[in-house]
């Protein structure tokens, strides 16, 4: 569930204004922090999305301030990305959960999927965004991105049980 | 990928995020406290993993695209940190003019915005890269990227470890006038952490936000390696790694590799070398000689230590670059319509690599950590195939029995898979 003042509709689109006027740190992460635990949960699923935001802000409030940044946006989603990873590795093995109908499979295919993989197909094919732009928040080229893509579509389709003809 | 699967990655995400939890609060102390404890409680696994892997190019890339970007035909990904800066290259690299009539330059092209690369499917697949292993198969089709610069490299030299040319320890490339814009290949990091940085022999980084033991980065390590390719990490410095100007060369020492950079008998250079030390390679190095028309660099006289492989002409042509994809349950297959250059590709990570033969040409194996194996060979003279397994730990032997079937097929070939649902343009696919 999104925290309070969140919309609890999904909003597959990360912001994309970097317009902000606030040079306050809470108030940039306050804009992105719906998308930004959305977009944790996805990676490395709820029980440790939290974690995984929390360390981030440990590394913001290191820092110093947000508002010094060129990107502050494209920061945070690449600082949740890294930091998913160390997640990813604790529960690749063990920390596989039943999944809710009506798509077990898929989920837990993506659940397989590595990381950066991951991330790509969750900014790509679920927030809409183009691989420029999912290229821009992981901080790497267009290119890597449509090879992420490409390699996760394989990994996707061995994994599916779900047939061919049933889609 | 088709509209339907997309659509269920779709769901399933939204499935997914549902449950995300609230989102912690920037100003709260706690957060803090309790990020901390959570990452003593993680312990060193979460440094391990905690950051930053990053992946550097590995494997040749003979396509350059719009002049500075290039395109990985390997198998291996290739990651980098956004504000990796261009690397630092001696003023006279940057600057020389080629002679008239030089045949290493590639003619003017405007290269393919990405956004508009196409699926080709049926008879606009071209022909000469339309090949079918004799396996089943369940989807083929072809991507468009647009015209890029084809350009092989100059020389390769390899070092042979047994008679049968099955492995080698050492090897270098020459490449003219390549990857000026490359970039650096390991991270800056997040600004504001204090990283603890690894590299391996096959140029990876990794970066650790806790100091690992040895006993730790030994585990580690252990996770890494292959059967072929036994992984050692040592410490690297977080960040760009610059080219050292010396000798009129600039030249940096990454883990995998010395790079260096220069200019031979007028001719500009990019030379990758693995399993040589610096000055050995400067040594070899200024054994060679230049012809700045034909982009040929030669080796004179021959080392005794280290064979040279090729040695040709550098003739740059402006191609479409096409990629054709077959997917099937076992096995995937690319096929690139490139110069194939026997022993380039292992340029940068040459022990994980065996030599065998495909036909009579030679053929690359690779095995990458978690199982991935591939191999790739030339089908026909300029046209490259990239086999790779979709089961883990696939052998050379299982590798090389499906290639052997690879055939052509033709337009109306009855059994060539159906294409994808969606037809042009594209996005994310390539």
């Amino acid at each position: 569930m999104i925290g309070s003042g969140e919309s609890t509709q999904p909003n597959r689109r990360p912001g994309r204004d970097h317009g902000v006027e606030s040079g306050l740190d809470a108030d940039i992460y306050a804009k992105y922090r719906g998308e930004l635990v959305r977009y944790a949960t996805a990676l490395v699923g709820p029980d440790d999305a939290e974690d995984v935001l929390s360390t981030v802000l440990v590394r913001v409030l290191r820092m110093g301030s947000l508002g010094s940044l060129d990107d502050p946006e494209a920061y945070l989603f690449r600082a949740v990305l890294n930091e998913s990873r160390s997640v990813r590795r604790l529960v690749r093995d063990d920390h596989v959960e039943q999944a809710p109908d009506p798509l077990p499979e898929v989920i837990e295919a993506l659940r397989r999927l590595p990381m950066r993989q991951r991330a790509a197909a969750y900014l790509v094919y679920y927030a809409d965004l183009s691989v420029a732009e999912a290229a821009e928040l992981m901080g790497c080229a267009p290119g890597t991105v449509k090879w992420y893509l490409h390699d996760a579509r394989l990994r996707l389709r061995r994994d599916w049980r779900v047939s061919r003809e049933q889609l | 990928m088709t509209m339907n699967e997309v659509q269920l990655i779709r769901d399933a995400f939204e499935l997914i995020v549902a449950d995300a939890p609230e989102a912690p609060l920037l100003d709260a102390p706690v957060a803090l406290e309790h990020s901390l404890a959570t990452s003593r409680r993680r312990g060193w696994l979460v440094a391990a993993a905690a950051a930053l892997a990053v992946l550097v190019a590995v494997g040749s890339l003979p396509f350059l695209i719009g002049g500075s970007e290039t395109a990985a035909p390997t198998p291996q990904s290739t990651a980098t940190t956004a504000a990796d800066p261009a690397p630092v290259l001696p003023a006279d690299v940057s600057d020389i003019d080629p002679p008239p009539g030089a045949s290493w330059v590639c003619p003017p092209f405007e290269p393919q915005d990405p956004e508009s690369d196409q699926f080709l499917t049926g008879a606009d697949v071209p022909d000469e890269i339309r090949y079918l292993p004799a396996t089943e198969m369940d989807r083929g089709w072809a991507v468009d990227y647009g015209p890029a610069c084809n350009r092989p490299p100059a020389l390769v030299a390899v070092n042979f470890t047994d008679e049968q040319r099955t492995a080698a320890d050492a090897v270098i490339v020459v490449w003219v006038e390549f990857q000026t814009a490359e970039p650096s290949p390991y991270p800056s990091g997040i600004a504001d952490t204090e990283l603890f940085c690894y590299g391996d022999s096959r140029g990876r980084g990794y970066c650790f936000d806790v100091e690992p033991s040895e006993n730790e980065l030994a585990e580690f390590a252990a996770q890494l390696s292959t059967e072929l390719w036994s992984a050692e990490l040592q410490p690297i410095e977080a960040g760009p790694i610059p080219f050292v100007e010396e000798d009129g060369f600039g030249i940096r020492q990454l883990p995998n590799r010395v790079e260096m950079v220069g200019v031979i008998d007028g001719l500009p250079v990019w030379i990758e070398a693995s399993g040589l030390d610096i000055p050995t390679l400067q040594g070899l190095v200024g054994q060679m000689t230049a012809d700045a028309v034909t982009g040929q660099v030669e080796l004179s006289p021959p080392p005794t230590t280290i064979e040279v492989v090729h040695s040709a002409p550098v003739i740059a042509e402006v191609v479409n670059h096409v990629v054709w994809n077959v997917e099937g349950p076992d096995f995937s297959v690319q096929v690139w319509r490139q110069p194939y250059i026997p022993y380039s590709t292992s340029a940068v990570w040459i022990e994980a690599f065996r030599f065998t033969t495909v036909g009579d040409t030679v053929a690359i194996y690779s095995l990458e950590g978690g199982g991935t194996s591939s191999l790739s060979w030339e089908a026909a003279p300029g046209v490259r195939v990239y086999l790779t397994a979709n089961v883990d730990g696939a052998t050379v032997d299982e590798l090389v029995t499906v290639a052997e079937t690879l055939g052509g097929v033709p337009p109306d070939h009855p059994d060539l898979p159906p294409p994808p649902n969606r037809t042009a343009p594209i996005e994310g696919d390539g």
